[in-house]
C-alpha cells in the first residue's frame, strides 16, 4: 500500500484497526514536525514540546471518532494540539499557583533579562524571545503560534481556537503589543491614536 | 462620570518582531532525515498501551499522598509546635472574602441597567467607593463582535487593597474596587486611585480577563499601582471563591498586599460560572 497517497483519516483508521505502525509512521512523518512547531511556542519549554507533541498523537488516535469526515483534518489536529497545550499549561500552573503561595506574595515576576540592545549573540536574543512568550497568556502565545508562526489567517486560528475572528485579531495584537514591550522592539507601523476624548 | 475606552491602540507592523519569532521559531528545525522517526512512533506507541486510568492514577496517587504527608505535618505542627512557633508573619491568611451572591446580583443588575443605557458601546464599568467609571466604545464596530452576546457572560474582578502596620497582625481593607468586563475584554484604566491618602498617586491599569478550558479564569494584569510599582506579570489562574495575592509591598512602617477574587456571571440564566 503506497501511504503516500493515503489520506490522512485513513492512515489513522488503518492504526486503530490494524494496529499498522507504518500508517502510524507516515502520519507521524506528515505532522510531527507542523505540530511541535504549534506547541513550541505555546508551552515554550523544549522538553515539554516533545512531551506534549506525542500526546496530541495519542489523542488523534483515541479520539478519530470524534473527527467528522466533512472536517478538515489539519484544523482538528490544530485544534487537539492547542487544547493538548492548555492541559498542560492547567497543571503547570497548578503547581506553580501552590509554589507561589508558599512563597508569598513578593514573587510578582520582574524582568531581569537584559535588553534587547545588550544581546550580542543570536542564542541570547532566543532566549528572551523565550522568556518574552512565557510571560503572555496562554491564549495569547496560541494567536502567535497559530497567525504569527503557523502563518493561518485570524479566521482559520478563530476556528481552531472557538472564538471569534475578532477576538482572534484581537489576541494577536495584544500579543504583539507585549512581545513589542517586553523585548524593545519597535512595531513597524503604530497607530496609536487613541480615540476622541469625550 | 464617563470616559472612553481607551483600548483601541491599533498595531498592525511588528514586521522585525514577527521576523525575530520565526527566527526563534526557526531555531529549532531540523532535517527530516535527522527527526528518529521509528523512536517517535515507539514513544507514541508506549502511551497508547498505557490505559489512560493508570496515567491518571500514578499522578493522582502521588497527589493523595503529598496531601497526607501536608495533613501529617499540619497535624504534627498543631499538636507539639504551635506554641513555640513565632508570631503569626503570615498574618499570611488575609480575611478577605471572594465575592458573595449579593455582590455579583448586584453587579448583574448594574450592567443590565447599564447595558439599557449604553448598548453595545459599553466596554466594561469600575465601581469604587467614589461612584462608577465606564468605558465606552464609540467606534463603529464592537471589537469583539457582537457585544451583546459578550456581555451574556462578563467578569466581575474585585481588587482589594488591604494593609497593616508592621507591627500588627490584622489587616484593614483601604479600597476595594470592582471591574466588570466581558471576557477577553481590555481594561484600561488610569488615574484610578486605589487610596485616597496613604497610599497616594494614581494607577495606570490594564486587565483582560478569559476562560481557560476547565472554566477557571485567567487574568492577566499590568500596570503601576503607587506602593507596588510595577506589576508585569503573566495569568494569575483564579478559581471559584479563590483570593489570591498578586502583590505586596511595605512603605512607611505600612505592609500592602494587593488581592484579587473573580468570578463569570452569565445574565441570562442568573447563575455565576468559573
Amino acid at each position: 500500500m503506497d501511504y503516500r497517497i493515503t489520506d490522512d483519516s485513513e492512515l489513522v483508521r488503518r492504526r486503530q484497526q490494524l494496529g499498522d505502525d507504518d500508517a502510524l509512521a507516515e502520519l507521524v512523518r506528515r505532522h510531527y514536525t507542523r505540530v511541535q512547531a504549534i506547541v513550541r511556542p505555546i508551552v515554550v519549554k523544549d522538553a515539554a514540546t516533545d512531551d506534549v507533541t506525542q500526546e496530541v498523537f495519542v489523542r488523534v488516535l483515541r479520539g478519530i471518532k470524534g473527527f467528522k469526515q466533512s472536517a478538515e483534518f489539519t484544523t482538528w489536529l490544530h485544534r487537539i494540539a492547542v487544547n493538548a497545550c492548555y492541559d498542560f499549561l492547567r497543571r503547570e500552573s497548578r503547581r506553580s499557583t501552590e509554589s507561589l503561595d508558599m512563597s508569598g506574595p513578593g514573587d510578582i515576576a520582574v524582568d531581569t533579562t537584559p535588553s534587547p540592545s545588550e544581546a550580542s549573540s543570536e542564542q541570547e536574543l532566543s532566549q528572551q524571545i523565550g522568556h518574552a512568550l512565557l510571560r503572555l497568556s496562554p491564549k495569547l502565545r496560541a494567536a502567535i503560534s497559530l497567525v504569527v508562526l503557523k502563518g493561518l489567517d485570524a479566521a482559520e486560528a478563530a476556528e481552531i481556537e472557538g472564538c471569534a475572528t475578532a477576538t482572534m485579531h484581537w489576541r494577536v495584537h495584544e500579543a504583539r503589543r507585549k512581545l513589542s514591550k517586553i523585548l524593545e522592539f519597535p512595531l513597524q507601523r503604530e497607530d496609536a491614536s487613541r480615540a476622541s476624548k469625550q | 462620570m464617563t470616559e472612553r475606552d481607551s483600548n483601541t491602540t491599533q498595531a498592525n507592523g511588528g514586521d522585525d518582531l514577527d521576523a525575530a519569532l520565526r527566527g526563534w521559531a526557526g531555531s529549532f528545525d531540523r532535517p527530516e532525515g535527522e527527526t528518529d522517526m521509528s523512536s517517535l512512533v515507539d514513544a507514541i506507541n508506549q502511551r497508547l498501551e498505557t490505559p489512560l486510568a493508570s496515567r491518571v492514577d500514578v499522578a493522582g496517587t502521588s497527589r493523595i499522598i503529598g496531601g497526607l504527608a501536608i495533613a501529617a505535618s499540619l497535624l504534627f505542627m498543631a499538636a507539639w509546635g504551635l506554641q513555640r512557633m513565632p508570631r503569626p508573619e503570615a498574618g499570611s491568611v488575609v480575611n478577605v472574602t471572594a465575592l458573595q451572591d449579593e455582590d455579583i446580583s448586584r453587579q448583574r443588575r448594574l450592567v443590565r441597567g447599564v447595558y439599557d443605557l449604553f448598548g453595545d458601546r459599553l466596554s466594561w464599568l469600575v465601581v469604587s467607593p467614589e461612584g462608577m467609571r465606564m468605558g465606552v466604545d464609540e467606534s463603529s464596530e464592537p471589537l469583539d463582535g457582537d457585544s451583546r452576546d459578550a456581555w451574556r457572560r462578563f467578569t466581575g474582578l474585585r481588587l482589594v487593597v488591604v494593609r497593616r502596620q508592621e507591627t500588627e497582625e490584622a489587616w484593614e481593607t483601604v479600597r476595594e474596587l470592582d471591574v466588570l468586563a466581558p471576557l477577553e475584554q481590555l481594561v484600561a484604566l488610569d488615574g484610578v486611585r486605589l487610596n485616597q491618602s496613604e497610599v497616594g498617586g494614581q494607577s495606570d491599569l490594564r486587565l483582560w480577563s478569559f476562560l481557560l478550558p476547565d472554566g477557571g479564569v485567567a487574568i492577566d494584569i499590568e500596570g503601576a499601582l503607587p506602593v507596588f510599582g510595577v506589576l508585569e506579570s503573566g495569568s494569575h489562574v483564579l478559581q471559584p471563591g479563590a483570593v489570591t495575592t498578586i502583590a505586596g509591598a511595605t512603605a512607611d512602617g505600612w505592609q500592602y498586599r494587593l488581592l484579587q477574587t473573580a468570578v463569570v456571571v452569565d445574565t441570562s440564566s442568573g447563575e455565576t460560572g468559573a
